[in-house]
């Protein structure tokens, strides 16, 4: 392994760690949280996500999920593919898990901040 | 897979070698739960985009209907499972609960935890035991 794929390969592991515990830590409230919100239906999702620590928890937990599901693809990517597919693999990989954070990012500041 | 396979390592998961075993199915799972998870992050993403915009849960039909509630169960057993699977990491990290025949009979744990909990979250949302949709 070159000292490069070794930085790498640290790095994913640290944040692997990271967004581990907070999927951990957050998927019981986040749970916790749609229970309580779902009898309302979607009228309840919007309630809950229209408070500023409902909308703050909800993407710090999707946050963390996201970037962990994302880390876990990487992982699959490596394994399976090799040469410009698996470039091509982690590129869009990152490309999608940022496309859907930043579409979560700004539907809860308009609900909880904008209106 | 990939005809420009360039790496040195064979391909994982290596399953024409290992002979099947609790560890290595809560290993296979956990990285099924992630892609599962993934998927549950890309609807839940979109869903909560359009309800910003519109103010309607798009396909709120089929949410809270029994294939919703399946759904549900599915995403919930594969987010439950890649968090205690996840837990288990953070212990293997610290360099203890090594031993093969625990990691065995503790994947089949974690597999009747996450069923379990998963089928009890989604039985009280469904039938309305918490004032929910079925009431």
């Amino acid at each position: 392994m070159s000292g490069s794929n070794s930085n790498h390969s640290v790095a994913h592991q640290k944040i692997h760690t990271w967004t581990g515990w907070g999927v951990i830590i957050g998927l019981p409230f986040t749970i916790f949280s749609v229970m309580m919100a779902v009898p309302g239906r979607a009228q309840g999702i919007i309630d809950w996500l229209s408070t500023p620590h409902g909308a703050l928890g909800f993407l710090a937990f999707f946050t963390a999920a996201i970037w962990y599901c994302k880390l876990e693809m990487d992982e699959v990517i490596m394994d399976y593919f090799g040469g410009k597919m698996r470039s091509f693999g982690l590129l869009k990989n990152k490309l999608v898990a940022f496309v859907l954070w930043a579409a979560v990012a700004f539907a809860v500041i308009k609900l909880a901040f904008l209106g | 897979m990939s005809s420009e396979w360039n790496d040195p390592r064979p391909m994982a998961p290596h399953l024409q070698i290992w002979r099947w075993h609790g560890a290595m199915m809560s290993s296979i799972l956990h990285r099924a739960s992630a892609i599962i998870c993934y998927v549950a992050l890309l609807i839940v993403a979109v869903g909560v985009l359009v309800t910003a915009l519109t103010g309607k849960l798009p396909l709120e039909g089929l949410v809270f209907s029994p294939l919703g509630a399946i759904g549900l169960f599915v995403f919930l057993f594969a987010f439950t499972f890649m968090a205690i699977a996840q837990f288990r990491h953070a212990i293997w990290n610290r360099g203890k609960f090594f031993d093969p025949d625990k990691n065995n009979y503790w994947s089949f744990v974690m597999l009747g935890i996450a069923i379990g909990f998963s089928a009890v979250i989604t039985i009280a949302i469904s039938c309305g035991f918490i004032g929910g949709v079925g009431s």
